[in-house]
């Protein structure tokens, strides 16, 4: 009876391991009351199957009842259910294949010294906390190559250090089962603590899943809310500059008045003085479209606005067709990012530029965007390839910095930034495929 | 070298030639020839030697698009320089390669700045090599070399039309070359030209011109990425 208890948990866990990968490669095409009966289903025929005690029947049926269940229940092709379903199945295979060996190494009379209850308890955990990290793993690769971000998932890697030592703890008390007379109780105790340990296994991953998941929702959120307030602030701008322009019109009797009593004066000066304030006024500016992307061209609006004020020129030279390739939060997230770097590092003294230029390099078939602004102080102090920061935060900086990397890694791109002393200038170069 | 400005502007040709003057006064081995054209028929007119010119767009008679169209045709390696005080998107209007946009006001750091980089595309494609092998001489132009490689003793230069077993070493390739920015050594037997660059990885560079992979070592990776990204900043 307890060795059936522990093998349906054995079953439920494998389902939900199953389940789990299957969610992080397909999109489900079927309601929540049908992932339920189909995975109950499945893996109660493989548990009655199991019982035959018949290897080869076992391996067919875990394929052939995992390859069913992904596609029925994921947009999956009967090729890829298929494909993906063997690849379960090796591992599975390998992940118990592994343990035994790897516990008979530890303690060479484990076999004939632990009872059929407890070896069933401490093989079965063991292997499923391999199987579990090489399924996870597995589901890493195939996303990466299906993904546009091809960066490393370190965490994860590092994170597999959990089940290294859960291993160490399973083959300690392995070990422990073999050599030393437990009474009953605490035989229990041991093979509950390894289903334990493999449940906490599975919450840790599945926590930071839940996490990663949650900072990727931030992080689009953020970027959300960037473009609506560009937008917004864009729509603004818009609007005062309409109302000054309406103020200028009802002020203009008054200004061709002025002009001509100065006129009269024959104060030439004085005119030429107060033209050339009436043609900079802001009233008489309008947009410009400085590209065929109109995000872009609210960005550098935006941007252009804000250099006015500080008296900063800002200069683009942006070729045709040369941003479609971004998503219009990547383009915000990348722009904004840069101009707001060139922006700080700019704005101390009047006279200074920030010239941003974007065209596409035929040869290696990438977009080259390059960004040179004045900057009064070297940002490599050490001549080391850190940045220094002249924020008021030392500790929450190089966000901006690092947003441009990750979407530099996920066009297979590479970036560049230098300082030139004799120029004052700092550049920034990226590539993007 | 002659630089032609074409703007009907006196002043904006004044500033130009004060700019250029004082740019080229530190460049002692350039012999500067300017020319200054009114309307886009002169500057159409004119049947010297033409380096780089700076092309005003709005001018009267005809229309810089198409003056710009027709000096590329004559002379593909013709440097353009698009001079505008209209700040409204251009490049879709432009049906040649325009090198860069100077909007009025010019800027002179930015001038100068651009400057340098059409110097360095004049030089790559205005210098020659005499390319010596066993059977006859060769006259190379710089910007068609693509990849010097030494197979053991033998040292073969790789041009875009064909391959030549070189009498020199790779020394005086190495002499020769890498005082040109776009040049770059990769390897112990290999000599690149940037500008055929299409990839590269942590081992080798591709130059799918010629369908050649040259080694690249481990070491040289992050110098090489760097080099190559301000060669692609420079000639952007």
């Amino acid at each position: 009876m307890e060795i059936a208890i522990v093998y349906i948990l054995v079953y439920i866990v494998e389902a939900l391991i199953l389940f789990l990968y299957c969610n992080r490669l397909f999109l489900p095409q079927k309601d929540k009351t049908a992932f339920f009966i189909t995975y109950f289903l499945g893996y109660l025929s493989l548990f009655v199957v199991s019982n035959f005690n018949i290897f080869w029947l076992n391996t067919l049926a875990f394929c052939l009842i995992n390859a069913f269940i992904i596609f029925f229940l994921y947009e999956a092709s009967p090729s890829q259910a298929f494909f993906h379903a063997l690849i379960i199945t090796v591992c599975m295979g390998m992940s118990e294949l592994v343990i035994m060996s790897a516990i008979s190494h530890f303690s060479y009379n484990f076999y004939q010294s632990v009872s059929f209850f407890q070896r069933v308890c401490i093989l079965s955990v063991t292997s499923k906390i391999l199987f579990f990290v090489m399924m996870y793993h597995f589901s890493n690769f195939w996303m990466r190559k299906k993904s546009n971000y091809h960066s490393m998932d370190y965490e994860s890697i590092i994170m597999t250090l959990i089940p290294l030592f859960s291993f160490w703890i399973m083959i300690t008390l392995a070990f422990i089962c073999s050599t030393t007379a437990l009474s009953v109780s605490v035989d229990r105790m041991i093979s509950v603590s390894s289903f334990l340990l493999l449940l906490v296994n599975l919450l840790i991953w599945d926590i930071y899943q839940i996490m990663q998941h949650r900072n990727t929702e931030y992080t689009q959120m953020q970027l959300q809310l960037q473009k609506e307030y560009d937008q917004k602030q864009y729509h603004e701008t818009i609007l005062k500059q309409d109302e000054e322009q309406r103020i200028l019109i009802h002020d203009m009797k008054q200004h061709l008045q002025s002009l001509a009593a100065l006129n009269q004066k024959k104060e030439h000066e004085k005119i030429d003085s107060y033209l050339n304030q009436l043609i900079a006024s802001n009233s008489l500016q309008s947009p410009v479209s400085v590209c065929d992307h109109d995000l872009m061209n609210q960005i550098i609006y935006r941007y252009q606005r804000m250099c006015q004020e500080k008296q900063i020129s800002l200069r683009t030279d942006i070729r045709k067709n040369c941003l479609h390739f971004l998503t219009d939060s990547e383009l915000t997230s990348l722009f904004c990012n840069l101009l707001d770097n060139a922006f700080t590092a700019a704005d101390y003294s009047a006279g200074t530029y920030i010239h941003l230029s974007i065209r596409r390099h035929e040869e290696s078939q990438s977009y080259i965007i390059a960004m040179v602004n004045s900057c009064r102080n070297n940002p490599f102090p050490s001549n080391d390839r850190k940045l220094y920061t002249t924020k008021k935060s030392k500790k929450y900086h190089g966000f901006g910095l690092k947003s441009i990397q990750k979407i530099v890694d996920g066009h297979n791109g590479s970036m560049e930034i230098y300082y030139d002393d004799d120029m004052q200038e700092f550049h920034t170069i990226l590539m993007l495929k | 070298m002659r630089i032609l400005i074409c703007d009907d502007n006196p002043l904006i040709q004044e500033t130009l030639s004060d700019y250029l003057t004082e740019f080229f006064q530190k460049k002692h081995s350039i012999d500067l020839e300017m020319a200054f054209f009114p309307t886009g028929e002169a500057l159409l007119g004119d049947t010297d030697q033409q380096d780089i010119v700076f092309l005003d767009i709005e001018m009267p008679g005809v229309n810089g698009v198409f003056v710009g169209n027709e000096l590329k045709k004559r002379n593909r390696n013709l440097i353009i320089f698009v001079v505008t005080s209209y700040l409204e998107y251009l490049d879709e209007a432009m049906r040649f390669q325009v090198f860069r946009y100077l909007s009025k006001p010019i800027e002179k750091h930015r001038l100068f700045r651009n400057m340098e980089d059409a110097l360095r595309l004049y030089y790559s494609a205005n210098t020659y090599f005499l390319l010596e092998t066993k059977q006859k001489n060769i006259r190379v132009a710089l910007d068609d070399i693509v990849c010097v490689e030494a197979i053991g003793r033998q040292i073969c230069v790789h041009t875009t039309s064909s391959d030549q077993q070189s009498v020199h070493s790779f020394k005086y390739w190495q002499e020769q070359l890498l005082v040109y920015p776009n040049f770059y050594q990769t390897h112990r037997s290999y000599l690149i030209n940037m500008k055929y660059v299409s990839s590269f990885d942590k081992t080798t560079v591709q130059l799918n011109c010629i369908h050649l992979n040259a080694y690249l070592t481990r070491r040289n990776y992050v110098p090489f990425k760097q080099t190559y990204l301000r060669y692609l900043e420079s000639i952007r």
